[in-house]
């Protein structure tokens, strides 16, 4: 079974992989019919993993626990959301009133506390951390925040705002980022050059 | 005082001990024989040492007067040969001079007068031996004659003497006594012209034919009409041999001449010695004289026996009964023959010399002469010959008791073994030739037969010798025989002999180290008896004595350790050291930092203060960017130069969370597109993205007209995340082939000219997060072609998005609500963007002050904390 799993994911590996790279008609059809194949298990998983969710709640309530409550809401809200937009369809107004009223001020709610929190930590980090690191870090931010956006009445500030400001935003942040891309793909590779040779079996694998 | 070594503890004692005055071992006395037999000098002989010549000349004077005379020959043939060796060499061919070289070496010293008789047999030959040799040679012609007419088959030489030849060709070690008679009988070859079968079979003859006897004169003058009788035996058996020549020979071999000249006349009989001339006439007539077995002794007795028990039991079983026929010291050499390998000496004397003592029990000899010649033999003689008697008496009452009807075979064959029946018949004084006209001892025996290579009886061979050498023997070979007939232990019989006295080849022979323990074993030495315990009354045990085990009783040890104390105080400081790392320590937890909730709600309240107030006062105390951002310019452009009814791609891959900041930045972009009345398709692989996507429209398409299904198409969630992207880009009509209503979305308007990634005019990708917008630009980089693809960003996501506008695989980029603020102005439509920029610009100064403010109090209280901190310390 080990070896079947296996053969299966590195021969697919392969197949996609020579698709990009040699331009044969056989080999890009079957490039996207497994890429196809690839986009309805992830559809098929993300169900499953609603069903995994329900049944973790159901066995929560069912021994009662305890925030055995919180899974009786959860179960109550995913099965009337799954039925509204089953049978309303996502574009109706009450599925788009629930959404607007109680996703997304929720997760601005968020967002907000989380800036608050994050304002509040950077104040009060020198308390605890008085390093150069941390001042410069608290530097930095103190510096971007000040010249993110024109100051009321005020404007752009001179030189910072026209010249450090992108140099800090455009070279500075840039160059490091390019950094963690190039890491990143040098990651992406590494990955499924260990995916393709069986190194690195991401899918369930018995290990005995 | 003399000291002994105890062999057990190895300490000295006192010579006059018996036993160990330590260890209580019995002491070896002077007495004690050593089992050690030390060789001629001395010295224990070892595995692997040659046989040490040992100078036998004190021997002499005890020999008998045919050997002296031998060993005298033998020395002046040696000087003579040394002197005269090239022309030796020329006379006699290489092979024969070999083998002469090779017997000399092997030549015991006690025997080595037979050689040099050898060669001056010509000199010393009997003249009845000379009358044979002369009767031979007019035989000859007569023969010759004969055997040209018979046929070849009937040449085939005797078996016995073919056997003999055979077997020392191969092994070479033949008593130079024999190899005399074998060169007799080679010259006998030539002269008496013995069937040429002898040596035809075998292309040359085994020995050699010394040209002393070739040339003897005396054989041409004696004249004498029957050839010898024992190198009859070997070679020819029709010619008669002369009993003068008994005189040149030794005594015990004239036994064997004697014993077929049965034939010979009277003149020649009187120089025969009686008991020869006993044995000759035993041949012609075979008469019984029991008498003579009372005086032998038992051994004896049963070897003149053994003819009976062999006639009885044919040939197979003849050579084991050989053994019993042999004396014992003989019968224990060939007992000991598969261990040892036998002296040539004694393996032709225990098969060949018997044999010749079997022959004179052919020739009958009456009684009455035996009685008169006896007074001419010598005592040994007169004993050899009742021997004869007393085998040739079993054989005769054997006969007289066989059934008639097998009388004429017991003609031929008789009572004794078989390989008799070959020899001629004695009748008249005369050997009869078979039918063939071979004689029958040259016939072929049948399988199974002991051949001998003499035609004497092996037992009456063995009485008769043991007689020989009891009588006239050196001393220490009487000593054997005598132990021989006392029949004593082993042991006795090696105590007797004296090593000094043993010639070389017998050393050889002896025992040596390798089975013989160099010290004297204890049980052996000094008996040892247990006398307590299990093994009580056992002999040959190990006692229990000093120098076997130990003396005394082992001497307590203290078990407390012997150390000082300062090595203790070491020892207990190191302890103490390990406990102290191997005990828990006690952390200091770190001061938890308590939660200033005034603060934060402080935090809170002015936060809210500040972006409240500008948003629902909607001021504009903030100016907009007046700095040119080229990514911005750039979408702006991307979007005007769109054609009419253009399709647009727009993705919406953020959270809700960041819905505010993003919708933002996207709307015054969205709204340029509706501006261009372009056809957008709404996309999303965020299960929430269609949800934000309709929010977002749901504010503008009432604004532009916009109807679902006409203006724009929602395709809903794109499960897959990379690989949904890719299939997308791929293939985006078999991945999605609906709207979120059910509807088939590629038949809709602004999907009807779409049919692959590259179809759209512009895809504009709005996210929150960096990943996602490095998945959309990689995996569409492909299969986009020329539609430009423009990002509307955060803030935060802008550093990681960037280098990919810069690099050119993103055309546009819109980023954040300042970016979003800059394009309404491009557009010069004012919108969200302005609304929110006070609000934006005010939290972010309030939040920089308060970051500053809060940094700069916190650095403040850290350092008066270390002070207070490093104070009380």
């Amino acid at each position: 079974m080990n070896v079947l799993s296996v053969a299966i994911a590195v021969s697919v590996g392969f197949i996609v992989l020579l698709g990009y790279f040699i331009p044969s008609p056989l080999l890009a059809g079957l490039r996207d019919t497994l890429i196809r194949w690839a986009v309805l298990l992830a559809s098929v998983a993300v169900f499953m993993g609603v069903l995994n969710l329900l049944a973790v709640h159901l066995e929560k309530i069912r021994r009662r626990r305890k925030g055995a409550i919180y899974g009786v809401l959860l179960i109550a809200s995913l099965t009337g959301t799954f039925l509204l937009g089953l049978f309303l369809g996502p574009e109706h107004v009450l599925l788009q009133f629930l959404f607007n009223g109680i996703i997304l001020p929720v997760e601005a709610s968020l967002m907000a506390i989380l800036s608050v929190t994050l304002l509040y930590a950077g104040m009060r980090l020198l308390r605890y951390r008085s390093d150069w690191m941390t001042v410069i870090f608290l530097g930095t931010a103190l510096f971007l925040l000040v010249t993110a956006a024109p100051l009321p009445g005020m404007g752009e500030i001179p030189v910072l705002g026209d010249l450090v400001r992108p140099f800090v935003a455009q070279v500075l942040a840039t160059a490091g980022a390019r950094g963690i891309l190039l890491g990143v793909a040098l990651g992406t590779l590494t990955t499924g050059l260990r995916v393709l040779i069986g190194s690195d079996r991401p899918y369930p694998y018995d290990e005995k | 005082m003399a000291e002994i070594l105890c062999p057990a503890c190895g300490k000295p004692n006192p010579d006059d001990r018996s036993t160990c005055q330590f260890c209580e071992a019995p002491l070896p006395t002077e007495e004690t024989p050593s089992r050690e037999s030390p060789s001629a000098d001395g010295k224990p002989i070892h595995p692997g040492d040659a046989p040490v010549r040992i100078d036998t000349s004190e021997l002499e004077p005890v020999l008998p007067q045919w050997l002296r005379e031998a060993r005298q020959q033998a020395r002046a043939a040696a000087e003579e040969k040394e002197e005269q060796p090239s022309e030796e060499a020329t006379e006699t061919p290489s092979q024969e001079t070999g083998g002469e070289e090779n017997k000399e070496e092997e030549i015991p010293d006690w025997l080595a007068g037979l050689d040099a008789q050898r060669e001056e047999e010509d000199e010393e030959l009997p003249d009845w031996l000379a009358s044979v040799q002369a009767d031979i040679a007019s035989a000859e012609d007569e023969e010759s004659s004969t055997e040209k007419e018979e046929p070849p088959a009937q040449e085939a030489p005797p078996p016995s003497i073919e056997g003999l030849e055979l077997q020392e060709i191969e092994t070479g070690e033949l008593p130079d006594w024999l190899s005399d008679l074998q060169s007799e009988q080679a010259e006998g070859d030539e002269i008496f012209q013995f069937p040429t079968a002898m040596t035809a079979e075998t292309g040359e003859t085994a020995f050699p034919a010394p040209s002393s006897f070739e040339e003897s004169p005396s054989a041409e003058e004696s004249g004498a009409e029957e050839p010898l009788s024992w190198p009859e035996g070997l070679a020819a058996p029709e010619e008669g041999a002369s009993p003068e020549g008994a005189e040149g020979l030794p005594d015990w071999l004239e036994t064997e001449g004697a014993s077929s000249t049965a034939a010979e006349g009277e003149s020649v009989e009187e120089e025969i010695p009686a008991w020869l001339r006993l044995s000759s006439e035993e041949e012609m007539q075979p008469a019984v004289e029991t008498g003579g077995e009372e005086e032998l002794p038992g051994w004896l007795a049963d070897a003149g026996a053994q003819p009976e028990a062999t006639s009885e039991t044919p040939s197979p079983s003849a050579d084991e009964e050989k053994g019993d026929a042999l004396p014992d010291w003989l019968t224990v050499e060939e007992v000991s023959a598969e261990e040892h390998p036998k002296p040539p000496l004694l393996e032709e004397e225990g098969e060949t010399l018997s044999e010749q003592a079997a022959g004179p029990v052919e020739a009958a000899v009456s009684a009455e002469e035996v009685s008169e010649r006896d007074e001419t033999l010598p005592d040994w003689l007169s004993d050899l010959r009742e021997a004869g008697f007393a085998a040739a008496g079993e054989a005769e009452e054997k006969k007289e008791t066989a059934p008639a009807a097998d009388e004429s075979a017991a003609e031929s064959a008789g009572e004794a073994p078989e390989w008799l029946e070959t020899l001629p018949a004695v009748e008249g004084g005369r050997i009869e030739p078979t039918e063939t006209g071979t004689p029958p001892f040259m016939e072929q025996p049948s399988e199974g037969e002991s051949v001998p290579a003499f035609v004497m009886d092996e037992g009456e061979l063995d009485e008769e010798m043991e007689e020989i050498f009891a009588v006239e023997m050196p001393d220490w070979l009487s000593a054997l025989s005598a132990e021989k007939e006392e029949e004593p232990p082993e042991g006795e019989e090696e105590g007797e002999l004296s090593p000094a006295e043993l010639p070389d080849w017998v050393q050889a022979m002896r025992p040596v180290e390798a089975v013989v323990p160099e010290e004297p074993v204890e049980g052996e030495a000094g008996t040892v008896v247990a006398e307590t315990g299990p093994l009580a009354g056992l002999t040959g045990v190990l006692p229990a004595r000093p120098g076997f085990g130990p003396l005394s009783k082992p001497r307590p040890h203290a078990l407390k350790l012997q150390v000082t104390r300062g090595q203790q105080a070491s020892a207990s400081l190191l302890d103490d050291m390990l406990q102290g790392e191997t005990a828990p320590r006690s952390v200091a937890a770190p001061s938890r930092p308590r939660s200033r909730r005034l603060l934060r709600w402080v935090l809170t309240a002015l936060l809210f203060l500040v972006l409240a107030v500008p948003v629902a006062g909607e001021t504009t105390l903030t100016p907009l960017p007046a700095l040119r951002m080229a990514e911005i310019e750039a979408a702006n452009g991307i979007i005007n130069r769109l054609p009419p009814e253009a399709s647009a791609l727009v993705v919406f891959d953020y959270d809700p969370a960041l819905s505010a900041e993003v919708e933002t930045a996207a709307a015054p972009v969205i709204d340029h597109l509706m501006v261009h009345g372009a056809r957008i398709v709404l996309l999303s692989t965020s299960p929430l993205g269609s949800h934000l996507a309709e929010r977002v429209l749901s504010t503008l398409r009432d604004e532009h007209g916009y109807r679902r299904g006409e203006e724009y198409v929602n395709l809903g969630y794109l499960a897959g995340e990379t690989s949904g992207i890719l299939g997308f880009a791929a293939d985006p009509v078999e991945v999605l082939p609906a709207t979120t209503e059910g509807t088939p979305a590629w038949d809709t308007p602004p999907l009807r000219t779409v049919r692959a990634l590259s179809d759209f005019d512009l895809i504009i990708l709005l996210t929150d997060d960096a990943g996602t917008a490095r998945a959309w630009i990689e995996q569409t980089a492909s299969y986009r072609g020329e539609t430009p693809l423009v990002t509307v960003i955060s803030a935060q996501a802008e550093p990681m998005v960037r280098p990919y506008y810069e690099a050119g695989q993103v055309q546009g980029m819109v980023t954040g609500l300042y970016g979003g603020a800059y394009y309404e102005r491009l557009n010069g439509l004012p919108g969200a963007s302005r609304r929110y920029m006070d609000a934006f610009s005010l939290g972010t100064l309030v939040a920089a002050i308060a970051l500053g403010l809060g940094g700069a109090w916190s650095l403040l209280l850290s350092r008066a904390s270390r002070h207070e901190e490093s104070d009380e310390e």
